[in-house]
Order: structure tokens, then C-alpha cells, then sequence
């Protein structure tokens, strides 16, 4: 039952797509009625799909083995709320998402954005409702979730176990909000290119997007490296999975739109740059989803991918890609005004970072396909890991976290003012006492290169503290909605700057003074880690829904006094026989101590411990990254067709 | 106005002094702090069988044995490099998860810092005119 109407509630869908497309491309009819019937069909195509989605997750929820998905990715014994977000653990499932996202964010423009033209509008549902149509065709026909077996077995094979986990619950659907989120941005941009090359007030129209996929993909991210941190059991937080840098790509080409973005909303310059790396975002996105479920670059990520679905998204991908690369080619302007170049101008050191983060963009992208390349032209086989990615970076990030303060502080015109050198000078001074302090107090008298980029982050978290003091925020005396239009878009984006530099500070500081330790312990041993003891307790167990923990009891101590117990554990999924091991984490300020177990006998353990100092500004950062778009978010200016560059 | 040049000099100056000697003696004490060597060469080793991870956070079959290979040529008194050495001629380019400079890489390491200076002369260029 649920097969049949699932799949007529996909027919439905796709009929709904097929007439939005007609009712929007139809040019006889006219343009009052022509929105209403793409509107009206747009939004059915949002409720099927819903509706399909909803169908599904009750499948999921009611153990209806006789749809193969479900069989093959869920059992009785399951937790519920695993049931729930085990939709979209799975290829089908996650398609499906896909899918709905999509839909829903065709639903919040014919909703929100109805001030927009209605030529423009109408070419941005046609281009959104085309995605659409392709993913549809492609879930129908390659991996129809609601594909039926009969008679239905009695019991499932289970969700993959490493999956089960409170993570996975936040984490792929924020990611695909952000890939998503981008699909706008692409619909928009192809809509602007086709419709008008004149066309100027735009910036304000996609801004929101452009800032949604990016806290989104952002929140994606890292909620992603916090479940791998503790789940995966080795402590690290970003492993340059090709996963992992396939979410990283779009994320840096949304960073360099928002910035390219605001460069052009204020000078009208690089407008054609900016359309590009719009369509780029959603590209990467696109390749992101293409990578993963095809299998092609192996990971730990790819749970489930088939080759033959592979070319199917990729047959898409080039498709969209290809076609809004040759309507760019054809809209291609030519700057109309040659302004002369000046250095010290906010514009170039936006051209600056976007030149940086496209470079970071290409090298990781090549590290990513070298391997492939190399082994598809001479069968040489190589790995590129991590250790690589990091050389290569780590330039290019001291470049920007050196950029980074400077910039704000500029005018759009030319020339510092006096009053934003002695920021800087100051801030500059602070940081390198701040550092020097670092230096003495950890590394003794040896400087080294972790220092630089911890001093690069502290500058950056400076003058971002400088930038948001109220002096430096425009008059208190405005009343709430001018304070509003001004000060607080000013404030999200000296608050993201601030977090990136949390962020750095975090990922260095940690990898460089992290203790590790691994080594066997005897029940009522004690070690040393950092200022705290561990000692060891003995083993016990605790019974879940669908797993056996064998937990080892700890406990922490610091200066003779208990402070906490912590408890790692060896889990056992009773279906599968899969073990995962569960860290045990305990925060102390900026701090974790991290244990995890391994093999563990009658008489001793093999344990790992280790203590990451400042650990937690990693996430922090990346949190108050996605908090302080959201101020740029809900408080842009709102004025359209200003150019307002004392604005922000 | 001339004194806000001269302010843009010695700022620049003295980020460039910074990051001179920051440069200037890297990673002596970095390698202190790892004791445990087996680890510090599990980490470079790539565990061939399995997807994207490194033989010290794999408990396969391969990188268990690998690790046991690792411990006893450290207690027949190898050196770390040696030993990476040795596993490199072994088992080929694959299993260190850093590439190798060598020519089917050179492409690999040349790109950034390619992309990077011709960012930067890009940049002259411009200023110039």
C-alpha cells in the first residue's frame, strides 16, 4: 500500500514539474495568469514531494519490510528516533531529501520572494523546477525508494551502526540545506543572466541565499567533524576525507560569493565573477553529491554508492553545469568602467581573498582527483593525505588571517584613515605581546611556525573585539531600526571574522599541544595527563535498545579530588556484531581530556588517552560563524537599489 | 600624508620581520613532543586495506601487522626513517599517505605554490601600472 501510493505521490510530482515548466516557458498566454498556474504548480510539486517524504519516514516508522529500502536499512529493535532519521541514512532516503529540500526551497521563493520581477522570477522556478525534474526522474527511475518485494520478510538488516548516533540525527540534513541552499542561488543566477543583462539591483535578491546555504553547509560541516571526532574514536576532527573536502569546496566558493557579493552590492564591480561563483557553489554542490554516491573516491563516508547511479548523477551534473556555463559565456560583460586601481581599497582586498580562496578551491580539488588521475594515465598509485592538504593550506590561510583584520577597516574609495591605522597598529602591538607570552610560557625560546598562525588568530580575534566595541559601531543615538539596519549586519560579519580566528586558534593550538598517550593499564593504575590523574576502575556493562556497552570506569582526578568519572566503552550491536567504540569526553574549560578504549581483558586494557587544550574553540568557532551570519541574515539593509557604501 | 605612508611601511616591516623568524627555525620542538614512535610512523603509513584511513587509527588486519613489523624493527634498533623506508620499497608509493616529490607528483606540489606567486605577480603587475 505504502509502495503504490508512494510511488503515484512521485508520478504526481513529476507531472507537477512537467506543467510548472510549461506554465512558466509558455509564452502565449499572459504573465498574470502565467504566474499564477507556475506558482500553483510549483507549490504541488513541494506538497507531493513532502507528502512522499512523510510516507516514507511512516514505512521507516512502522517496519514495513516490505519496501526494500526499509529492509535494507532498518530492523524492528531500532531506537525510533533512529527509525526516524534513518530515512536519510541510506541512498534512497537521502535522494529523497535531496529532493525535498530542493522543493522546499522552490516553496520559500515563490512564497518570499514575490517583490522580484516577474520575468526573473518566473525563469528562476523554471530553472529550479528543472533541477528538480532531473533528480525526480532520477530517483524514479534509479533508485525509487518505494520499490516493493513481496512477500515482505519478517525482519530487516539494520542501519549501518556506525550511523546510529545522535550526530547523524542534525548532520546531513544541515549539509543538504547548504548543497541545497545553493541550487537558488544557480536557479537565480541563470534566471539574471538569461533575463536581463542590465539588470542591477540582484545583490540584494540573492544575499539571503546566499548567507542561508552558507550557515547551513557551515553548521553541516562542523556538526559532521564534532560526530566524527567522537564516534570515529581517534580524536581528529577533519581527516581531508575526499567527503569531508566535497562539502569543504562549496562552502569556500560560498564564502567567496558572499564576500564578491558584497563587493558588487556596494560598487556595482565583478558583477559577471559573482554569477560565476554562484554557479560554481551549486557545481561543487552537485559534485559533492556525485562523488559520494558514486563511489568513485572511497571514504568512510560513502555508505552507500553504486557505480551505475554514479553516472546518472553525473549525466546531471554536466548537464546543469555545462548549460549555465555556455548562458555565462553568452551574458559575459565587459566592465564598462576601468576605475584606476588602488591597493589599499576594500574592493581589492575582497579580490585578494577571493583570488585566495579559488586557489584553495583548485588545490584541493586537484589533491582530491590527482590519485585518480595519476592511476587512470600510468597506473602509478598514490595517496594524497592529509599531511598534504595541510603544507599546501597553510599558506594560503596565513595569507587571508593576515588580510582578514586589515580589510574591514578600509574604505571602498581609497587611503586608510588615520583613525583605522591606529587600530590596526595597536591591535598589532597587543597581539604580538600576546604572543610572545604564548611563546615563553609554552615553547620556551624556540620559534615556530604554529606560533605565526596562532598569532595571526589572536590578531584577527582582536581587532574583531576592537571592531565590536560600541565607539566603533556607528551612533547609539539612532533609534532601534537604524541601529538595526546599521549596526548589526556590521556586527554578524565582525563576529564571523572573530570566530574564524577562534577557529584557527583552536585547530593549531590543538594539534600542536595535544598529549597524547597510549598504553596498558592494570585495574587501579594511575597516569599522568597534563594536571590531571586517571586511574583506572574496572570494567562493567549497560544494556541498550539494540547494543551492549562494555564500559571501563574511570576516574579523573586533579590535585587528589575526584572530578569527574568517565566512562569510554566498547559497544555491541546485537543484530550486526558490529563494535564501534564509544569515546568518553570530559571538557575542562577550552579543554578535553579524550579517552578511548581498545582490546580489554580480565587483568589490564590498552587505553588511549589524550588531553587537546583549547579543542572546543574549533566547534565554537564554527557555531558563532553560523550565529553571526544569521545577525547578516535577518538585519541586512533593506533598502533596494541603493548603493550604500557607508552601510556596511 | 606622508606619515601615513611611513605608518604603512613599518606595519608591513614588522609583520615581515615576524614572520622571517618564525620561519627561520620551524618545528625543532614539534617533534618532541611525540614519544611514542610507532605511532609517529603509523600516522605516514596508509592502511592499503582500508577507505581513507592511516594505519594507526586502523585496527585491520594489515595495519595490525604492520604495527607489529614497526615494533620490531624499532626494537632491532631501526631508525623511524629506515623503517618507512623499508615499507615504502615494499609496498610502493601508496602506503605513505604523504606523496613523495618525485616525478609523477611534481605536478602536485608545483601547483600551489605556482598558483600562489602567480597571484602575487598578477598582483605586482597591477600596482605597477
Amino acid at each position: 500500500m505504502i509502495a503504490l501510493t508512494g510511488n503515484l505521490l512521485l508520478l504526481f510530482a513529476l507531472l507537477s514539474s512537467i506543467s510548472t515548466l510549461i506554465f512558466a516557458k509558455t509564452p502565449a498566454i499572459n504573465v498574470d495568469k502565467k504566474y499564477k498556474f507556475t506558482c500553483l504548480f510549483g507549490v504541488f510539486q513541494f506538497l507531493f514531494i513532502f507528502f512522499s517524504y512523510i510516507l516514507l519516514t511512516y514505512g521507516f516508522i512502522i517496519s514495513d519490510f516490505s519496501l526494500i529500502t526499509v529492509w535494507q536499512n532498518s530492523e524492528i529493535q531500532k531506537p525510533l528516533i533512529y527509525k526516524i532519521t534513518g530515512v536519510w541514512g541510506n541512498h534512497e532516503g537521502s535522494m529523497l531529501l535531496w529532493l525535498l529540500i530542493l522543493s522546499v526551497f522552490l516553496f520559500f521563493i515563490i512564497k518570499y520572494d514575490r517583490r522580484i520581477p516577474r520575468s526573473v522570477l518566473l525563469n528562476t522556478i523554471a530553472v529550479q523546477t528543472s533541477i528538480i525534474f532531473a533528480f525526480l526522474l532520477f530517483i524514479i527511475f534509479t533508485s525509487n525508494p518505494f520499490a516493493l518485494q513481496l512477500p515482505a520478510p519478517i525482519d530487516g538488516i539494520g542501519l549501518n551502526t556506525l550511523l546510529q548516533d545522535p550526530g547523524l540525527i542534525i548532520h546531513p540534513p544541515m549539509l543538504y540545506v547548504g548543497y541545497v541552499g545553493y541550487s537558488v542561488l544557480f536557479s537565480y543566477s541563470v534566471a539574471i543572466m538569461l533575463e536581463n543583462p542590465q539588470t542591477d539591483n540582484w545583490a540584494k535578491w540573492v544575499e539571503k541565499w546566499a548567507y542561508i546555504s552558507w550557515t547551513a553547509l557551515t553548521l553541516g560541516i562542523c556538526i559532521g567533524s564534532w560526530w566524527a571526532y567522537y564516534e570515529l574514536g581517534w580524536g581528529g576532527w577533519w581527516f581531508w576525507d575526499p567527503v569531508e573536502n566535497a562539502s569543504l569546496l562549496p562552502w569556500i566558493t560560498g564564502t567567496a560569493l558572499i564576500h564578491s557579493l558584497h563587493n558588487y552590492k556596494s560598487t556595482g564591480q565583478h558583477r559577471d565573477w559573482t554569477l560565476l561563483l554562484s554557479l560554481l557553489s551549486f557545481s561543487f554542490s552537485l559534485m559533492g553529491t556525485f562523488l559520494v554516491r558514486s563511489g568513485i573516491l572511497t571514504s568512510v563516508h560513502s555508505f552507500a554508492s553504486d557505480p551505475q547511479r554514479g553516472l546518472w548523477i553525473l549525466i546531471i551534473m554536466s548537464f546543469f553545469i555545462l548549460f549555465s556555463l555556455l548562458i555565462f559565456l553568452r551574458n559575459l560583460q565587459k566592465e564598462n568602467e576601468k576605475k584606476d586601481f588602488v591597493f589599499f581599497s576594500r574592493g581589492t582586498f575582497i579580490l585578494i581573498n577571493n583570488y585566495l580562496l579559488m586557489v584553495s578551491v583548485v588545490v584541493i580539488f586537484f589533491g582530491m582527483m590527482y590519485p585518480l588521475l595519476l592511476e587512470a594515465l600510468t597506473e602509478d598509485r598514490i595517496t594524497v593525505g592529509p599531511k598534504y592538504f595541510n603544507i599546501v593550506i597553510a599558506p594560503l590561510v596565513i595569507f587571508i588571517a593576515f588580510l582578514m583584520p586589515i580589510a574591514p577597516n578600509l574604505s571602498w574609495q581609497d587611503n586608510w584613515t588615520q583613525y583605522a591605522l591606529k587600530k590596526l597598529m595597536i591591535s598589532f602591538v597587543i597581539t604580538i605581546s600576546i604572543t610572545i607570552a604564548i611563546q615563553i610560557l609554552i615553547y620556551g625560546n624556540a620559534y615556530t611556525f604554529n606560533l605565526l598562525l596562532l598569532g595571526l588568530a589572536i590578531w584577527i580575534i582582536i581587532v574583531s573585539i576592537i571592531d565590536l566595541l560600541p565607539r566603533n559601531l556607528s551612533n547609539f543615538n539612532l533609534s532601534f531600526s537604524e541601529l538595526k539596519r546599521k549596526n548589526l549586519p556590521i556586527m554578524g560579519s565582525r563576529i564571523v571574522h572573530m570566530a574564524f580566528g577562534m577557529m584557527i586558534f583552536g585547530i593549531i593550538y590543538a594539534s600542536a599541544f595535544s598529549e597524547n598517550k597510549d598504553l596498558k593499564m592494570n585495574l587501579g593504575d594511575k597516569i599522568q595527563i597534563n594536571k590531571f590523574e586517571l586511574q583506572y576502575d574496572g570494567f562493567g556493562t549497560h544494556i541498550g535498545e539494540n547494543y551492549d556497552d562494555l564500559q571501563v570506569n574511570f576516574s579523573l582526578m586533579k590535585d587528589d579530588k575526584k572530578v569527574a568519572d568517565m566512562a569510554p566503552a566498547k559497544r555491541f550491536f546485537r543484530k550486526s556484531g558490529d563494535i564501534t567504540t564509544e569515546a568518553s569526553i570530559q571538557k575542562y574549560y577550552f579543554d578535553h581530556i579524550y579517552i578511548t578504549v581498545g582490546e580489554v581483558q580480565e587483568q589490564f586494557i590498552f587505553v588511549s588517552v589524550s588531553y587537546k587544550p583549547f579543542v572546543r574553540f574549533i566547534w565554537l568557532g564554527g557555531f558563532l560563524m553560523a550565529f553571526g551570519v544569521s545577525f547578516k541574515t535577518l538585519f541586512r539593509s533593506k533598502i533596494i537599489g541603493i548603493t550604500d557604501a557607508s552601510a556596511n | 600624508m606622508l606619515q601615513q605612508i611611513n605608518f604603512v611601511k613599518i606595519f608591513f616591516f614588522s609583520f615581515f620581520i615576524v614572520f622571517l623568524f618564525s620561519v627561520g627555525s620551524a618545528s625543532e620542538n614539534d617533534q618532541e613532543r611525540i614519544s611514542d614512535d610507532i605511532m609517529k610512523i603509523a600516522v605516514e603509513l596508509k592502511c592499503l586495506e582500508c577507505e581513507g584511513q592511516n594505519v594507526y587509527e586502523s585496527n585491520s588486519n594489515f595495519s595490525q601487522s604492520i604495527k607489529a613489523y614497526i615494533r620490531e624493527e624499532l626494537k632491532k634498533g631501526k631508525n623511524t626513517k629506515d623503517i618507512i623506508h623499508d615499507l615504502h620499497k615494499k609496498y610502493g608509493d601508496e602506503i605513505l599517505m604523504t606523496p613523495p616529490v618525485q616525478a609523477n607528483t611534481y605536478a602536485l606540489w608545483i601547483l600551489p605554490f605556482f598558483l600562489l606567486s602567480f597571484g602575487f605577480i598578477l598582483l605586482l603587475f597591477k600596482l605597477k601600472r
